[in-house]
């Protein structure tokens, strides 16, 4: 599971969030970047889903 | 009859991709997060919202910007869906009726069913249950995985 916000958005709970949770926080400025963060974020899981490195 | 939420009928209501069997959740801010959603006509009636404080008048505001998110999260799951080709999808398209499964639990399985899942937060002005929506469903699926 991955958080993308941009970068104004704070709050207590995302940053956290890491510290209890097996998560990815990540923030975005423009469109663009947010859709190729998360392109990068499921390639990542597919690969590691093809290696059979995940439950 | 109660809609039960799996991967196979996440699959069935989509079209096809390349990688139809990677679901990819795409949560975001919308719809929860104004209370036009939430109080009746005859309840806004009552309400004054120059009076209420300011967090709270901007929650009656705002309906453009959750209508922007909303946007914004439509043309990030189509980018997705075309280019690497995963089946991405949004709560409001698997099209499960809320009086039939809660709009938290809907996440938490969505979340379950899928292979990645992101939560996408545009600044909408304020960060209102934010924290309580995505900690109840890293809470649930916690719980999920360790019991295996």
């Amino acid at each position: 599971m991955t958080f993308v916000h941009e970068a104004d958005v704070t709050s207590a709970m995302i940053r956290s969030a890491q510290v209890r949770w097996d998560l990815r926080v990540e923030t975005y400025e423009t469109e663009t970047e947010l859709v190729d963060k998360l392109r990068l974020f499921a390639g990542g899981i597919m690969h590691r889903e093809r290696r059979g490195e995940l439950d | 009859m109660t809609t039960e939420v799996s991967r196979d009928l996440i699959v069935e209501r989509f079209g096809d991709v390349t990688y139809n069997r990677f679901l990819f959740y795409i949560m975001g801010p919308y719809k929860s997060f104004n209370l036009n959603y939430v109080l009746s006509e005859e309840d806004r009636r009552d309400i004054e919202v120059d009076d209420l404080p300011g967090p709270l008048r901007r929650l009656f505001q705002n309906k453009a910007e959750i209508d922007g998110a909303q946007a914004l999260l439509r043309r990030v799951q189509g980018s997705l869906r075309v280019n690497p080709g995963v089946n991405a999808f949004l709560a409001l398209d698997v099209d499960v009726p809320t009086s039939e499964v809660d709009a938290a639990t809907q996440s938490i399985e969505f979340t379950r069913c899928s292979n990645a899942t992101a939560f996408v937060l545009p600044f909408l002005g304020h960060n209102f249950g934010v924290g309580e929506e995505a900690g109840s469903i890293l809470e649930a699926y916690l719980r999920h995985t360790a019991i295996g």
